[in-house]
């Protein structure tokens, strides 16, 4: 055998090369982390190494566009802030927005969810349409609401008068709690098909059998719901709750386009002073600190859902 | 150069749609020459004709870009989209006479400020950029010295006004070329305002809150100016009624906050009692807000750029009268922004073209600056914006061409940067003006005035702790 080998063809050595890059390619523990570097790469590059350095910027007294790096202040932004007013009322407002959107979005889409389980005709049609909301850049469908909210033409004044329900127009985006409500208004409206949809697909991955079963032991709609799908659904809400957090959380586009945080600070989240702050203000450390405030939220949401996964 | 031939017939059809709508202007016999052709003919010839007839004082070096590169700009889009042609036919007319491949790209302002800002700290991105307000402030370090140009234009032109030097003058250096102003006065409507008594429009802010009154008792449609987070629109009110009430968030030192003053309270009683003639819904109301109920009869006066009226006789507006349709445009005029207890004093909305310091093409950028400021340029691009733009050189209003002398109902424009400041005023300090500004501080002291939330003590009280924390 040594001997046929080395009298084989020059190419002896290349061929070996390869082979054996095959070889050690098939080892599991090195095709893995070949095929998660591209992720990984992407992660350090464009979210770690940002991060990081959002993190350096909150700890300076950096301007936009200076060539000085700012001096490094520790946590100066992050006290001052925490006495600032309008910081502490964009507190607020985030978790008011965040938590009574994503409340709603949950039980909406859950109700959504079993609605559509139960359509049989036009199926596929109707689950297209009820995915529209979330399918179109929220910017654009933001412009409509903008539009629904006016104050002078708005569609939901109009009707609301017509029906009797208000004797005068509501100002929608002039007062700070309508402001607020119209905000959570169209993120829940968008969001709603997210939940919807997701939970759709759990529900149908759970056995029928089960259901068939509980039906002959004589349980009733609400009890199959609340003894089956709820706990057979829970790794699904989990996670889409999750999601859902992290991107309420963080919304800019709603109250960007329908009150620029207005009017006087009542709907100003996070995001939106970041940038208020940050680009339209030019100071850079202190946006950076604002960002960052959403961090230990986030971290404590993602926290609780890996470790209830995980018990799964 | 395939863009030569598109852009010299796009410019001269342009120009001389811009030199018949001054017609008439034309034939009075003062008429300065203007720089439009009066045919269109696509030759060399007539190109030859349109040269200046203000000659540079000298004629520089060709300008050039470094090899393999373009002269990238972004500028504000105006509101005529014939006003955005003529620019675009001029920039690539200029490109394809010095031979330098030009990029121009006309953007919304919102998005200026976030492309502009993230250009400067990146280091990368276009030229050339359009910036509002008081950002060459911000910016300071990551432009260009353009002290040059504005010099020769000034020398040229009469001068700059006021505003465009607190807006582009940082430490005694121009960083930016002012490029316009989106002026504005009051839309009204003459035959309301005509039913309740005032045939002349207003000339004080308290005359404007009796006329208001007047059509509130009359049940006619009421004035309506908005007090909210407006970028344009809100921000040009409220500063105009704060400053002249004499009162102004910093005093002339650049870090004294004064809004605390005996002036702010005249100001804020002032609004409070003018609101109560408004619609409260100008607490929601955004740039188009004013615009769309205008346009719809629902309100009589409101303050803006000529876009109201513009909008008006372009798409043929009715209201109706009785059981008559009437063209709205007739029906409305417009008026300076009244005086208050310290006279005329505005805001001024303004533009301003800046050349980043890591551009390698700065000497091109600024020959082209220089170009579209130019008379010959500058007048038939305002033209057609019916008062969307306003020269920040004090020797061109006067032009024949400019809109408010061709048009009299835009005639109230015409003074317009006489009395204009930015925020900041009357300190030199704008850089903090600016953030003050960013921040609505004094817009959302008035609104929570108006909203009723503060009383006008606890919105003062309020303003000031946020302004010590940005001027002190």
């Amino acid at each position: 055998m040594a001997v046929s080998l080395a009298k084989a063809d020059p190419n002896k050595n290349s061929m070996n090369i390869l082979k054996r890059l095959s070889i050690w390619l098939d080892r599991e523990s090195v095709i893995g982390p070949v095929m998660v570097a591209p992720a990984a790469l992407m992660l350090v590059v464009l979210i770690a190494y940002p991060f990081c350095v959002a993190i350096y910027l909150s700890m300076t007294d950096r301007l936009i566009a200076r060539s000085d790096t700012g001096a490094f202040i520790g946590l100066a932004n992050y006290v001052k802030l925490l006495s600032d007013s309008v910081f502490q009322r964009t507190a607020l407002n985030t978790f008011n927005f965040a938590l009574t959107a994503v409340f709603f979005k949950l039980v909406l889409g859950m109700l959504m969810a079993l609605v559509l389980d139960e359509i049989k005709v036009f199926k596929n049609l109707l689950r297209g349409l009820m995915l529209l909301p979330w399918i179109v850049p929220t910017s654009l469908s933001a412009l409509g609401w903008l539009w629904m909210f006016d104050s002078q033409f708005s569609i939901i004044n109009r009707v609301l008068l017509e029906l009797g329900f208000i004797d005068k127009k509501i100002i929608w985006l002039g007062m700070p709690a309508t402001a607020m409500f119209s905000v959570q208004l169209v993120n829940i409206w968008r969001g709603i098909p997210f939940f919807g949809i997701s939970l759709l697909a759990g529900m149908q991955s759970i056995p029928q059998d089960l259901y068939e079963a509980a039906e002959i032991d004589g349980a009733n709609g609400w009890q199959k719901f609340w003894n089956i799908t709820t706990p057979l659904l829970m790794p699904v809400t989990a996670v889409v709750t999750l999601f859902s957090i992290v991107q309420t959380f963080a919304d800019f586009q709603i109250v960007y386009v329908l009150t620029r945080g207005g009017p006087v600070n009542s709907t100003h989240l996070f995001a939106t002073l970041t940038h208020q702050t940050a680009i339209v203000a030019g100071k850079l450390g202190e946006g950076a600190a604002i960002s960052l405030f959403m961090f230990p939220v986030l971290v404590i949401a993602v926290v609780l859902q890996l470790r209830y996964l995980q018990r799964q | 150069m395939s863009n030569k031939k598109l852009s010299r017939r796009d410019f001269l059809k342009f120009a001389s749609l811009a030199g018949a709508g001054g017609a008439l202007a034309a034939c009075s016999p003062q008429a300065t020459p203007i720089a439009v052709p009066p045919t269109a003919v696509p030759t060399e010839a007539a190109a030859a004709t349109a040269a200046p007839v203000v000659e540079a004082p000298a004629v520089p070096a060709k300008p050039s870009v470094a090899p393999g590169t373009k002269l990238t700009m972004k500028l504000r889009a105006a509101f005529m989209p014939q006003g955005n042609e003529i620019l675009k036919a001029v920039i690539l007319d200029w490109g394809a006479k010095n031979e330098i491949p030009v990029e121009v790209d006309i953007v919304s302002m919102n998005d200026l400020q976030t492309i502009a800002a993230t250009a400067a700290e990146t280091g990368a991105g276009p030229d050339i950029i359009e910036i509002n307000q008081g950002s060459a402030h911000l910016f300071a370090e990551k432009l260009a010295d353009v002290t040059d140009v504005c010099s020769d234009l000034a020398a040229r032109y009469d001068g700059f006004y006021v505003s465009a030097e607190e807006a582009c003058k940082v430490d005694g250096k121009w960083l930016s070329v002012p490029r316009f102003y989106a002026p504005h006065a009051i839309a009204y409507r003459t035959d309301l305002f005509e039913q309740v008594g005032f045939s002349k429009p207003p000339a004080t802010w308290e005359e404007l809150y009796e006329a208001g009154k007047a059509l509130q008792d009359a049940g006619l449609a009421p004035i309506a100016f908005p007090v909210s987070r407006a970028v344009g629109d809100g921000n040009d009110f409220i500063y105009s009624v704060l400053w002249s009430h004499g009162a102004s968030d910093v005093a002339a030192d650049g870090k004294t906050v004064a809004i605390n003053s005996a002036e702010t309270r005249a100001a804020l009683e002032y609004m409070k009692k003018l609101f109560s003639v408004m619609p409260p819904d100008v607490l929601s109301y955004d740039d188009a807000s004013n615009n769309r109920a205008f346009l719809a009869g629902a309100i009589s006066a409101s303050n803006n750029a000529s876009t109201i009226w513009g909008a008006a006789r372009n798409q043929g507006t009715k209201v109706k009268i009785g059981d008559a349709d009437k063209n709205l445009h007739e029906l409305t005029n417009h008026f300076v922004y009244p005086a208050g207890p310290a006279g005329r004093v505005t805001y001024a909305e303004f533009m301003s073209s800046a050349i980043f310091s890591y551009s390698p093409n700065v000497a091109a950028a600024k020959a082209l600056l220089t170009y579209i400021n130019e008379r010959e340029q500058y007048t038939p691009w305002a033209n057609p914006n019916l008062g969307f733009v306003f020269p920040p050189l004090m020797g061109m209003k006067d032009d024949l061409l400019m809109p408010w002398n061709t048009t009299p109902k835009l005639a109230p424009f015409r003074d317009y940067a006489e009395t204009s400041h930015l925020p900041g005023y009357p300190s030199t300090n704008f850089r903090a003006g600016t953030e003050a500004y960013a921040k609505w501080i004094v817009v959302d002291m008035f609104a929570n005035v108006c909203a009723g939330l503060m009383s006008v003590e606890d919105a003062i009280a309020d303003a000031e702790k946020q302004l010590k924390s940005i001027y002190g």
